[in-house]
């Protein structure tokens, strides 16, 4: 598992409680010129984001402990990481299901600011696309 | 004083709001009062069997002959015209001779009874009308009365044992309110299940109560009881819709929570080939041992998954039979004692004995108990307790079987609370696979049950699988027959206890 950062360009959190999807998406960023920080406790990626805020944030929507929900509202309620843009995976729900919001049972608290919801398994070339669509001319 | 006497000599007869006449051998009335003529008409020269009943010839049975022949005053009911149309009447008929008299003569005399007649017919409407099945019984459970809602459904039931007509059993039911309301003049009720005469299951509850006493009311043995039974099929087919939507919501939960897990693995496994196919391209051995890795260990998941998956659909067709409910949950304390000791934990357990045993799927149970105190013991090692506990319970509560199990481990914030069951969800990393209590909250459902959670984080949680006992499945073997005695004795009637024998 890959914590802390690596190389230049625009930071990225990762944040899944699977080492295993920490590892392959720290990969694949940094093939591609950003710098993950992979986390596998949402504690201590927020403990990341406050002392220094990413450029942008991939989180695991479902995980123990505190899910990626209450992350998200933890993260919108500081001050570096207010506009984070936030890229949503889960395995649990399809794209399509958060068309127009969250799925029904799920927090009702209404998403602000920059996100998107991406379906596990990832495509790379998807996931690359909605980073860039974030980021836009930042990626090196 | 004379007056009067001499006033009731010459009137009475005349007088008497009563119909009497003077009838002799031959049948014709010699002599009638007022009230006779005036609700007979004239009599005069006619026969009793003419006037009376329309008839040219005497009756079959004549109440009169019968009189003369032994003397004997005699009292019958009978029906006869008034203006045309016959009316309920109570006659008596007393023979006047001594023996010494010309001819022999007959004192007639008849009261009317239309309406004690109408009020026994509007009692009988009451009985055959009410909608339950009513039956009232005698002490060898024979059926002496039934009404016409009992009969359509159950077919003849007159003189035949009520288990036989509602049960087609050939003996008595195991619990049988009618026997407790013979033997302690109580109302008992139950829920039974019986076989209606065109081979459909029906399901009633039924009370007995005591109706008649050899002493009279509450007096000496009980001698008759009435049975009033409602049917509930449709509300058990309801019941039971209700319940199968529920297992299906559990498997398309289940399902979700599959698809879940296996996306998870997967991505695991693509990682594998990515990190493996960079470090070739890049020539980086260390990267390559780090992708095979990888994708060793999610195939190692997906495998433990199968095998997870394939215990889990184990319990799809519950093996359902009469258990003892406290033996699954003395096996799993026998299971897990040692390895709580080892763990430094304390186990406890309480299983009174002598619970009445319930149709289970013992497997199933014992599976449920298992995950149940695996996850409290991994609790209490991830709590910080001082003297780590787990508790397992076995109570009946409103006619539920309770299974608990409680540790004073780390518990659970809300957050986890509300995934536990919805998703394929786990706090044990990849050291669980999320179908512990998933597959637990399943076979509590398809026992007709529910799984409760108490949780406080850092103090502890408390699971309890309900299970009631009238939800719980059948046994195959098992014949209809009463699910659950309901009744604990209710209050004695205080009225409406006074029939004549069960009419």
């Amino acid at each position: 598992m890959a914590e802390g950062t690596r190389n230049e360009g625009p930071v990225i959190l990762v944040v899944d409680d699977e080492p295993d999807i920490v590892e392959y998406l720290s990969e694949v960023l940094e093939d591609h010129g950003f710098r993950p920080a992979g986390f596998t406790d949402a504690g201590k990626a927020l403990e990341a984001a406050r002392a220094s805020p990413p450029d942008l944030v991939i989180l695991d929507v479902m995980m123990p402990g505190r899910t990626g929900l209450s992350l998200y509202r933890t993260l919108r309620s500081l001050p570096g990481t207010e506009r984070v843009p936030i890229l949503f995976v889960s395995g649990a729900a399809r794209e399509e299901d958060f068309e127009g919001g969250l799925p029904p049972g799920w927090s009702a608290a209404a998403l602000e600011g920059p996100h998107a919801f991406l379906e596990k398994p990832l495509a790379v070339e998807r996931l690359l696309g909605a980073i860039r669509g974030f980021l836009g001319g930042r990626i090196g | 004083m004379k007056s009067i006497e001499n006033w009731v000599r010459e009137h009475l007869f005349d007088r008497a709001p009563i119909a009497i006449a003077v009838l002799d051998g031959e049948h014709r009335i010699r002599l009638a009062n007022e009230a006779f003529t005036t609700l007979f008409g004239p009599w005069e020269g006619r026969t009793c069997h003419e006037l009376l009943k329309g008839n040219e010839g005497p009756c079959e049975r004549c109440t009169l002959d019968w009189a003369m022949v032994d003397g004997k005053t005699r009292v019958c009911d009978d029906r006869l015209l008034v203006g045309g149309h016959p009316a309920h009447f109570v006659v008596r008929v007393a023979p006047l001779g001594d023996g010494e008299a010309e001819e022999e003569l007959a004192l007639w005399m008849a009261s009317n009874v239309n309406e004690a007649i109408s009020l026994r017919r509007e009692n009988d409407l009451l009985f055959e009308k009410t909608p339950c099945y009513v039956t009232v019984l005698d002490r060898d459970l024979r059926i002496v009365r039934a009404n016409r809602r009992m009969r359509e459904a159950f077919g003849k039931a007159w003189g035949h044992p009520c288990y036989a007509v509602y049960k087609r059993r050939n003996r008595p039911c195991r619990v049988c309110p009618a026997l407790q309301a013979f033997q302690d003049g109580q109302d008992h009720s139950a829920a039974m299940v019986g076989v209606k005469a065109d081979g459909s299951e029906a399901h009633y509850v039924v009370t007995a109560s005591p109706l008649a006493w050899e002493g009279g009311e509450g007096q000496g043995r009980v001698t008759f009881v009435i049975e009033i039974a409602t049917d509930v099929t449709e509300m058990k087919i309801l019941e039971r819709e209700k319940l199968e939507a529920e297992r299906l919501a559990a498997v398309g939960q289940t399902v979700a929570g599959l698809a879940h897990g296996i996306k998870n693995i997967l991505m695991g496994m693509e990682g594998g080939v990515y990190v493996m196919r960079s470090g070739l391209e890049k020539g980086d051995g260390r990267k390559v041992d780090r992708g095979m890795e990888m994708l060793s260990r999610n195939v190692e998941r997906i495998s433990s998954l199968a095998k997870n998956l394939l215990s889990f659909s184990k319990g799809m067709v519950p093996r359902v039979a009469l258990e003892d409910p406290a033996r699954p949950a003395r096996e799993v304390a026998d299971l897990y004692a040692s390895l709580a000791q080892r763990e430094g934990i304390r186990f406890e357990t309480d299983f009174p004995a002598g619970l009445a045993p319930a149709p289970m799927d013992r497997e199933g149970i014992h599976t449920c108990l298992a995950n149940l105190v695996s996850n409290a013991l991994d609790a209490c090692k991830a709590g910080d307790a001082p003297e780590p506990r787990v508790r397992m319970r076995l109570f009946e509560r409103q006619g539920a079987l309770v299974y608990e199990v409680a540790d004073n481990g780390c518990g659970m914030d809300y957050e986890v609370k509300s995934k536990i069951f919805t998703t394929f969800f786990t706090t044990k990393g990849a050291g669980g696979t999320g179908l512990g209590l998933l597959t637990t909250r399943k076979i509590v459902q398809e026992h007709g049950g529910k799984v409760e959670v108490e949780t406080s984080p850092g103090k502890g949680t408390t699971f309890r699988l309900v299970l009631p006992r009238n939800r719980l499945p059948r046994c195959p073997e098992e014949a209809p027959e009463e699910s659950v005695d309901a009744g604990a004795p209710a209050a004695p009637a205080k009225e409406g206890g006074h029939g004549e024998g069960g009419g």
